[in-house]
């Protein structure tokens, strides 16, 4: 008796794919998962977040810059500021590291790159789910700021305009420090490096005009020292001589996203190719 | 026909000297470090950045009000001020994550059970582990000392309170690898302890600057004497110590003689909990 296979199987030339915003919201909703379930984590980094602002506070106590800002409150302002970007650091750097040395060390990253899915859309939605997590720690933060009475609430909305601006450029950038990750494996020490140079010379620790010019040309080329201008513009209720004109700084704060975004992609299609070649192997 | 060597007679159990297990750790945990070097080389980089930043940082601001010195500052003070922070959190930072770090590798790679099983000296395979840490760390720290010698040619005695200091980072580092050991996810604890100590403590801002409740808490912390007196020989005795100064040696002695007696202590303890409930992670 001869068998005959249904029509779909017998004439579908395309490969099954799982829809794009589909692994997005998968590994999302599993990342957040894993978060959620170590709650000894997620509580320790909410008093830690808090912790800072006293830090801050002491910080803003026992020194004053010598130009700009020199009330202990401006100095305290200018801090903080600075700080809700800075929390942002494990989206950009050690979400994707961590995620690619966990998928690395389980095993898992070869099935990862067996399937007909989109890898971008993995490693994006791990990075959001990290950016999510760390948006639970603005809450004390800027709950103090307007308890407080050091930022009004119209400020604190362009502020968090500024926030959601920057972790869209920070996904894109996770996703690529991920993919960088992927090819190189030790880059933890990298990782430190950038972070220090986000802190350092984003202006978040120290205004970006004692720097000499060829580190501030460094620091131009990195979105949290626009994302920070931006912020402390609005936080200081626009008596903050910023770098360029406002909305100069939003457009060359939306470059970065567009840029970074179009960089993921053609990493990811670059990375797809040379560990087809050369297989994901730590040896 | 075969005689039994004397060796196999003995019926004794063997067991390894404790000086053994320590130098074949250093050895091994040395030999880990140098085999990584894109690490040891970003390492470096790393506290590069970070020296030149606190230079920076020095530029940008002054003293608010200058009461931890016996005289005016200069303006090197500020930075000479965070460079010897910078080498005293290099070493606290071994007490707090290297142990950690340690009892997190051996967990998930299956070997603490073995460490646990074996006639060998625990004490001395943790030990071993901080020191080889700090002995790769001479190569970020010593250049940060000879540069601190030519900005403030300090005396024999801050080397003698640096090596009081890292006694009480040894014994504070195997507190915490024995914490790690029976509540397993410490990571967030140590990072509390890390900004106690970096900030409350007198790293990066002086204790004489804060207000009172917190100097208190800084009165409580046992590195808070070894930060200050480490401050008093940078600066050749122009600082106002937060205590007296032979009160302050008092209590770096006696926090490093309790922390070191806890820390043995406290491993005994552990030894007879972890033979009662095991090492599992579940």
């Amino acid at each position: 008796m001869e068998v005959t296979l249904p029509r779909r199987l017998e004439f579908s030339p395309v490969r099954p794919r799982i829809n794009f915003l589909q692994v997005i919201r998968a590994s999302y909703v599993m990342d957040l998962r894993i978060r959620f379930r170590y709650k000894a984590n997620l509580i320790g980094d909410f008093i830690r977040s808090g912790m800072f602002v006293i830090v801050f506070s002491l910080f803003s106590t026992a020194y004053q810059f010598k130009t700009g800002v020199s009330s202990e409150n401006a100095t305290l302002l200018f801090f903080i500021s600075g700080f809700l970007f800075i929390i942002f650091d494990g989206v950009a750097l050690w979400a994707p590291l961590n995620t690619v040395n966990r998928d690395l060390y389980n095993g898992t990253l070869e099935y990862l790159f067996g399937n007909p899915f989109n890898r971008v859309g993995y490693f994006v939605g791990i990075v959001l789910a990290s950016a999510t997590t760390s948006s639970i720690m603005l809450v004390p933060i800027i709950s103090f700021l307007l308890i407080s009475g050091l930022i009004s609430p119209v400020a604190t909305f362009f502020v968090l305009a500024d926030l959601i601006l920057m972790a869209t450029v920070l996904v894109a950038f996770g996703t690529m420090f991920a993919l960088t990750a992927l090819m190189w494996k030790q880059v933890s020490s990298l990782a430190g490096i950038l972070g220090m140079l986000f802190q350092f010379l984003s202006g978040f620790f120290f205004p970006i005009d004692v720097l000499p010019l060829p580190v501030k040309v460094i620091a131009f080329l990195l979105p949290y020292t626009w994302a920070i201008d931006i912020a402390r513009y609005y936080a200081f209720a626009g008596d903050w001589s910023t770098i360029l004109p406002v909305s100069y700084m939003w457009g060359i704060l939306a470059t970065f996203g567009v840029v970074y975004w179009f960089l993921a992609s053609r990493m990811m299609k670059s990375v797809e190719k040379k560990s087809k070649v050369e297989g994901l192997h730590l040896l | 026909m075969y005689e039994q060597s004397n060796q196999f007679m003995v019926n004794e159990p063997y067991l390894s000297s404790f000086f053994r297990v320590l130098t074949s750790t250093i050895v091994k945990d040395v030999k880990i470090s140098f085999r990584y070097r894109a690490n040891l080389i970003g390492g470096l980089i790393q506290v590069t950045v970070l020296v030149i930043s606190f230079y920076l940082f020095s530029i940008a601001i002054n003293f608010r009000d200058s009461e931890a010195f016996a005289h005016t500052p200069g303006d090197q003070a500020l930075f000479i001020f965070f460079l010897s922070g910078i080498i005293a959190m290099l070493f606290q930072e071994t007490a707090l994550y290297t142990p950690l770090n340690r009892i997190n590798r051996d967990l998930y790679n299956g070997t603490l059970e073995y460490i646990y099983s074996n006639p060998s000296s625990r004490y001395a395979y943790y030990l071993g582990g901080i020191i080889s840490d700090i002995i790769v760390k001479q190569i970020f720290v010593v250049p940060m000392i000879v540069l601190l010698y030519f900005l403030t040619a300090y005396s024999l005695m801050f080397y003698v309170t640096l090596l009081f200091f890292l006694v009480l980072v040894i014994s504070l580092g195997v507190i915490l690898s024995m914490f790690a050991l029976l509540f397993k996810q410490v990571g967030n604890l140590v990072g509390i302890f890390q900004i106690l100590f970096q900030f409350v403590g007198g790293i990066f801002i002086p204790v004489q600057s804060m207000p009172d409740y917190l100097k208190w808490v800084a009165y409580a912390l046992p590195f808070s004497y070894a930060y200050d007196l480490i401050r008093y020989y940078s600066f050749q005795g122009n600082w106002n110590p937060i205590l007296p100064l032979a009160l302050e040696w008092t209590m770096l002695i006696l926090s490093t003689m309790i922390f070191f007696v806890l820390s043995i202590l406290l491993l005994r303890k552990t030894e007879q909990q972890v033979r009662k409930s095991g090492l599992h992670l579940i």
